[in-house]
């Protein structure tokens, strides 16, 4: 497993303490975030191959980890946007969904677009520097 | 569909006929390399654009080492007034520092400014001969980055990503476009300065990473002989080579005719006769003394501290004028104690020194280009890996800033004016945010290419050029 965030390509040592902005992220679940970037990346590339079955898959990665990451911010108040981009991805990633099982590619891209910026407007926000 | 008979054979088919059939898809009519000899087709062929391109060939001015361009185009009266001052909590809320030095009073630029041009950019006193071309100039004020050392964002500004690996914007353009001059190199590294790799970071910022590596950049030399090793040796004279090489081919052929699925063996056949004309058109291309004098003058060749900078920058315009796709200069001096832009102290000599070398060659390439029509053929890009805090550092210095910094470019399709700023005190991108991605995205686009349907397959996965990432900065298109 590739060891990145979105973009990263650099681990990152939340789980060592590092405070980003102030904010403490030492439970924060690194790991996950990992597969998220790979579920992000493998997913741009299954729907460009228009699989159905593998974009599933890396959809329902995304899912888990964007449910994960509302409840998780939801909880640290003092990160207040986390689980609203969480929310957004959420909602992005059922138009993507939904236009998969459509059969549909060509809006499912534009969806994992929409994914993607969600992604890197909560990096922007919380994600520590490298 | 060729019978697979060895392993060699397996190797090609899986390896080459993947990029065969990712950039069959899309450039119609051509292929990157076919699983059979006989059906060769040079990697480096032209290919035809997604969509009719603005431009032909970029000059990519990457200022290595992160210049202050709190103090060359991005005027902040607010900056002078709070002077001394520590940050603000309003401006560094949620600032995510990791540098060493620490956040230091805020400090307000000495430098006298100017607004210019019709489009009425601000550009400081540093910066007169640029200043003079503003109106063909687009300012990105609110570009931003990742990373907060010169290796990891020079990577991202790039190669589009954090880490070594991936292929740099220059080969993918000679990846998705092919050679326009079959004698030269597509993609030119034109490196200056004692720190010649630019910001300690060397070849992985040209790098072909997982694409073939024959789009690589190729790093030219300062002198008459521009390419190591490809000049015939003293003692052979060009008759002599010519025979040797034409018996070479012969023989090459002759054993390639054994193995008609062996696309190495034609490309190593091919690769000699480039080399062969490349010592004839690579010095021709780098030749100065064809110009006048009072066009080298004119880039500043012949005086310090612009000669090496001027003649690179030179260079490049004779290098696109042949065709060549995509120029990298990158920024350097000679000066002893100064190698980039990188000013965490002594800010004011440092930049006085860097913006001198650079600034009467890049005012001249804008010139020249315009005057041979050439800058609607061309993108010139003036950019680094980020820029630097409006706090101080060590005194009089600045630390690296990736939330907030200028870049421009000039050129075909582009429009001139400013997109984007920052703060207040220049610390953060606020409005027209553009990531090194979508700079990246844009250039694709001027040249014809779709930066979503430029891919490689690489792992099992469909690469592209700025990853899952990047949005062309639409706002600035003509």
């Amino acid at each position: 497993m590739r060891k990145q965030w979105l973009a990263a390509g650099v681990s990152i040592a939340l789980a060592a303490g590092v405070m980003a902005a102030g904010i403490d992220f030492s439970d924060f679940d690194d790991a996950l975030m990992e597969s998220m970037d790979d579920a992000i990346r493998e997913l741009d590339s299954n729907v460009g191959g228009r699989d159905a079955r593998a974009s599933l898959a890396n959809a329902a990665v995304l899912g888990e980890g964007f449910a994960w990451a509302e409840k998780y911010f939801a909880a640290k108040p003092e990160a207040p946007l986390g689980a609203g981009y969480a929310r957004e991805g959420k909602e992005h990633l059922a138009v993507v969904v939904q236009a998969i099982e459509a059969g549909n590619f060509d809006a499912a891209s534009h969806g994992v677009r929409a994914v993607v910026r969600t992604c890197k407007a909560c990096h922007e926000a919380y994600k520590p520097p490298e | 569909m060729n019978r697979i008979t060895s392993r060699r054979d397996l190797l090609i088919g899986a390896g080459l006929g993947a990029g065969s059939l990712a950039l069959g898809a899309l450039a119609p009519g051509a292929a990157f390399a076919s699983q059979a000899a006989s059906n060769y087709i040079d990697p480096l062929a032209p290919r035809q654009p997604h969509f009719p391109a603005k431009v032909k060939s970029v000059i990519w001015l990457h200022m290595a080492g992160a210049p202050s361009t709190l103090d060359l185009f991005d005027y902040k009266p607010q900056l002078i007034k709070l002077h001394g001052q520590p940050l603000p909590e309003s401006f560094s809320k949620n600032l995510k520092t990791a540098t060493d030095g620490g956040v230091g009073a805020l400090t307000a630029t000495p430098r006298t400014w100017k607004q210019h041009g019709e489009t009425g950019a601000w550009v400081s006193d540093l910066l007169p001969n640029i200043a003079r071309h503003v109106d063909n100039i687009s300012f990105l004020k609110g570009c931003k980055t990742e990373g907060s050392t010169h290796v990891i964002s020079s990577l991202k500004l790039h190669t589009s990503a954090l880490t070594p690996g991936r292929p740099s914007l220059g080969a993918w353009i000679t990846y998705g476009l092919g050679s326009a001059n079959p004698d030269l190199p597509a993609f030119v590294v034109l490196p200056t300065g004692k720190g010649g790799a630019g910001g300690g970071n060397g070849q992985v910022i040209w790098s072909a990473g997982f694409l073939p590596a024959t789009y690589q950049g190729t790093s030219f030399r300062q002198g008459d002989s521009p390419i190591l090793f490809l000049q015939r040796p003293d003692r052979v004279v060009q008759a002599e080579q010519r025979a040797t090489l034409d018996l070479l081919k012969q023989v090459n052929e002759k054993h390639a005719s054994r193995y008609p699925a062996d696309t190495e063996l034609e490309a190593r056949t091919r690769s000699y006769d480039l080399a062969y004309r490349m010592q004839v058109a690579a010095p021709e291309a780098v030749d100065l003394k064809q110009e006048t004098a009072a066009t080298r003058a004119m880039y500043g060749i012949g005086e310090n501290p612009t000669d090496e900078y001027g003649t690179a920058v030179l260079r490049a315009r004779r290098l696109v004028e042949r065709g060549v796709r995509f120029v990298h200069v990158i920024s350097g001096t000679q000066e002893d104690g100064i190698q980039s832009w990188d000013a965490h102290q002594e800010i004011e000599k440092n930049h006085s020194i860097m913006s001198k070398t650079v600034d009467k060659p890049i005012g001249a390439l804008l010139r020249d280009l315009k005057a041979r029509g050439l800058l609607d053929s061309t993108l010139v890009v003036w950019t680094s890996e980020f820029g630097r805090t409006p706090y101080g550092q060590t005194g009089d210095g600045r630390d690296h800033n990736p939330w907030g910094y200028t870049s421009w470019i000039a050129g075909g399709g582009i429009k001139p004016g400013t997109y984007g700023a920052t703060d207040e005190i220049g610390l953060r991108a606020q409005e027209g945010i553009v990531d090194t991605y979508d700079l990246q995205a844009t250039v694709l686009h001027q040249l014809g290419l779709d930066f979503q349907k430029l891919t490689f397959q690489h792992q099992g996965r469909t690469e592209k050029a700025t990853t899952v990432f990047g949005d062309v900065i639409k706002p600035i298109l003509a």
